[in-house]
């Protein structure tokens, strides 16, 4: 193993591949901020110009894109509220509050150091460990994806601000948009309300696109004032500063790198939910969770880490069983496969070098990834903020719908994302957030496919189909996970009153 | 002052018009398979929905809502979308991007505008220099998606 790493540790810091690296962190930064263009489109496109490369080059360009997409989009996500890709939703929680306090600087650099130590700590555990976590993850079954995606629905009730009812009526919401389209097991066609284009059911980055953009967009045109601004009189920004902020809660960046990680070798779980599950758990064991969702660079942290960690934890499961962890890792699946690669457990004996350059390779783009994030960084953040509203309004119009029409060519899309926008708007005056529905969307049809898998499971081996849910001690575990999560704030809530009472007292 | 609202009864009876109109969409011969999991998020959205309504008589606490800025502004915002997606297939992509950014930017810089008390017009070299960044905008984007991309936006009577 020692002899392989070494190998493909020589073959990663070569000049050719770290201009690939260079290259790739470029064009991943590019399509990261662009909400629409997604690391899938990006390498579905790249993969034909690895053919005359040598399988590691290849893989190392194809990674760099992936690490570094994952990235860009939390700069649309702090700046714009719009988080470029799925990943990043955590992000506009806290990333979006410091921009509108003149911080939108910090946030980006906070974000960049947060990538880089999330991806640097989930490549040395891949390398560490990646055997015996792709045991845990095999053993993940249709039950456990259902209570993964309970745990992260169970996050509504800290991401409601002011309701949790209503937080509650949001992530129904979003389930129900998750289940337009062909049902996933039973094959009907379901809420087409007589639109047969709807059968592809609604895109996560469609609806994403238009809970977040849209209601930015109107709100912007209404006020006809800018709500993001860098506060010059704050000087430039530090990296030293950002690097602290990161660093000084060493137990939040290190917990969300192994949430991310954990999360990203299970395959179908995705970033998207590492992201909300780092960002809750930070905002859990916080001293003062109140200041989450105002501003709180740990909430930047704790989703930026884990998604960028999520990115080695999806190419676990790919090297070592040949299952891709998410849609990009899937393309990477296929470039490999068309260099004659087959992944696999023999994958490591017998192309060391490849499987352990590639995993390197993604450490280096984790650092790559400072200079981009800190130069690009600062580039782009001056640039969005130095535009007026008159222009920043139709600008956000014009990428949203290009974004919403390039993900199937579709103008039914970009109806849906406008309905959605508007609704979203609407809806947020009443009290419902767009988060919730977001986090309804993306985990309602993780949760269906795993209940019904599970009750499938259940009628054939168990008296009662639901016993199937509780029959593994994984699923004990993730349910635990559920109740800390739901009753921990009201805890901490109860403990807080009860240490005020004690203070009145005295 | 902005009129205050139960936002609680607006979203509770707002939850059971969308419980209802997907209850009334459901398929007759959906198998269970089908069924079960749309159903069990009906139930839970009614249970929801009844709850806020219950919250709303028993405990009301009305929030003001459209409180900020114009809201002529939002109407123009809203339509000035629709239309952007209704023109798209029939303009084409770039003169509909032009004359929809277009439209965006004057409809928001006179709001800048107002907001300052400021009622003169635009300068007509803002305008053309609107239309320029407009044109620029979307020229860039169609080659980029069209040529590099490979994404075929769509095309108007000339052809792009």
């Amino acid at each position: 193993m020692i002899d392989d790493l070494l190998r493909g540790l020589a073959a990663v810091l070569t000049f050719d591949s770290l201009l690939l690296v260079a290259i790739g962190t470029t064009v991943g930064l590019f399509v990261g901020s662009v909400p629409g263009l997604t690391a899938t489109m990006a390498l579905a496109l790249l993969v034909p110009f690895t053919f005359t490369m040598d399988p590691l080059s290849g893989m190392v360009l194809l990674g760099a894109v992936y690490t570094s997409s994952m990235f860009g989009g939390a700069f649309t996500a702090i700046l714009i509220n719009t988080p470029g890709t799925p990943g990043a939703i955590a992000t506009t929680l806290d990333g979006y509050p410091m921009a509108k306090n003149g911080k939108a600087e910090l946030a980006i650099l906070v974000a960049t150091v947060a990538s880089v130590v999330g991806g640097l700590i989930a490549v040395i555990a891949v390398i560490a460990m990646a055997s015996p976590l792709t045991d845990i993850a095999i053993r993940f079954g249709p039950a456990q994806y259902f209570w993964v995606a309970v745990l992260g629905l169970s996050l509504i009730a800290a991401l409601s601000t002011g309701s949790l009812f209503k937080g509650l009526l949001g992530g129904a919401l979003g389930m129900l948009i998750g289940t337009i389209g062909i049902s996933p097991l039973g094959g009907e066609s379901r809420f087409l309300f007589g639109y047969s284009q709807l059968q592809g059911g609604v895109q996560l980055l469609v609806a994403l696109i238009g809970l977040f953009a849209i209601p930015e967009l109107i709100r912007l045109a209404v006020s006809a004032t800018k709500s993001v601004d860098v506060d010059y009189s704050r000087g430039s920004e530090s990296l030293l500063h950002a690097i602290s902020l990161t660093v000084r809660r060493p137990w939040n960046v290190l917990r969300s790198s192994i949430i991310g990680l954990v999360i990203g070798i299970i395959p179908g779980a995705g970033n998207n939910v590492a992201g909300l599950v780092a960002y809750n758990e930070a905002k859990r064991s916080d001293k003062n969770p109140s200041s989450f969702g105002k501003g709180n660079a740990q909430g930047v942290v704790a989703s930026e880490a884990s998604n960028n960690a999520a990115v080695a934890g999806s190419v676990v499961p790919l090297l070592t069983l040949g299952v891709p962890g998410s849609p990009p890792a899937a393309v990477m699946l296929g470039a490999l496969m068309l260099h004659g690669i087959r992944p696999g457990s023999a994958l490591f004996a017998e192309s060391g070098t490849l499987a352990y350059g590639f995993i390197l390779s993604l450490g280096v783009s984790a650092l790559a990834l400072l200079v981009v994030g800190v130069l690009g960084g600062r580039l782009i953040c001056r640039a969005v903020c130095a535009v007026p509203v008159t222009y920043l309004v139709p600008g956000i119009a014009f990428m949203s719908i290009l974004g919403a029409y390039s993900m199937r060519n579709s103008i039914i899309d970009v109806f849906i994302m406008i309905g959605i926008g508007i609704f979203a708007y609407l809806v947020r005056h009443i009290g419902l957030q767009p988060a919730p529905i977001a986090l309804g969307l993306i985990l309602g049809p993780i949760a269906e496919q795993g209940f019904s898998m599970s009750m499938l499971r259940g009628g054939a081996v168990h008296d009662v189909p639901a016993y199937a849910l509780f029959d593994n001690w994984m699923s004990w575990a993730l349910i635990a996970m559920v109740f800390v999560t739901l009753f921990w704030p009201i805890l901490q809530e109860a403990r807080r009153k009860k240490t005020e009472a004690a203070e009145g007292s005295e | 002052m902005a009129r205050l609202f139960n936002t609680d009864m607006i979203a509770g009876l707002m939850g059971l018009v969308v419980t209802y109109v997907f209850y009334a969409a459901r398929g007759a011969n959906w198998s269970p398979l089908s069924a079960q999991w749309p159903n069990a998020i009906l139930v839970f959205m009614a249970i929801v929905s009844l709850a806020l309504i219950v919250k709303a008589v028993v405990a009301a606490a009305p929030d003001p809502i459209f409180d900020e800025g114009n809201p002529l502004r939002m109407v123009w915002a809203m339509g000035l979308l629709v239309a952007w997606v209704l023109l798209l297939p029939r303009l084409g992509y770039i003169l509909t991007s032009v004359l929809m950014f277009y439209a965006m930017w004057f409809v928001v810089g006179q709001g800048v505008l107002r907001e300052e008390n400021d009622f003169r017009q635009f300068p007509v070299l803002s305008h053309l220099r609107a239309i320029a960044i407009a044109a620029a905008l979307a020229v860039a984007s169609h080659w980029l998606f069209s040529r590099i991309l490979f994404v075929p936006l769509p095309r108007g009577p000339l052809g792009w």
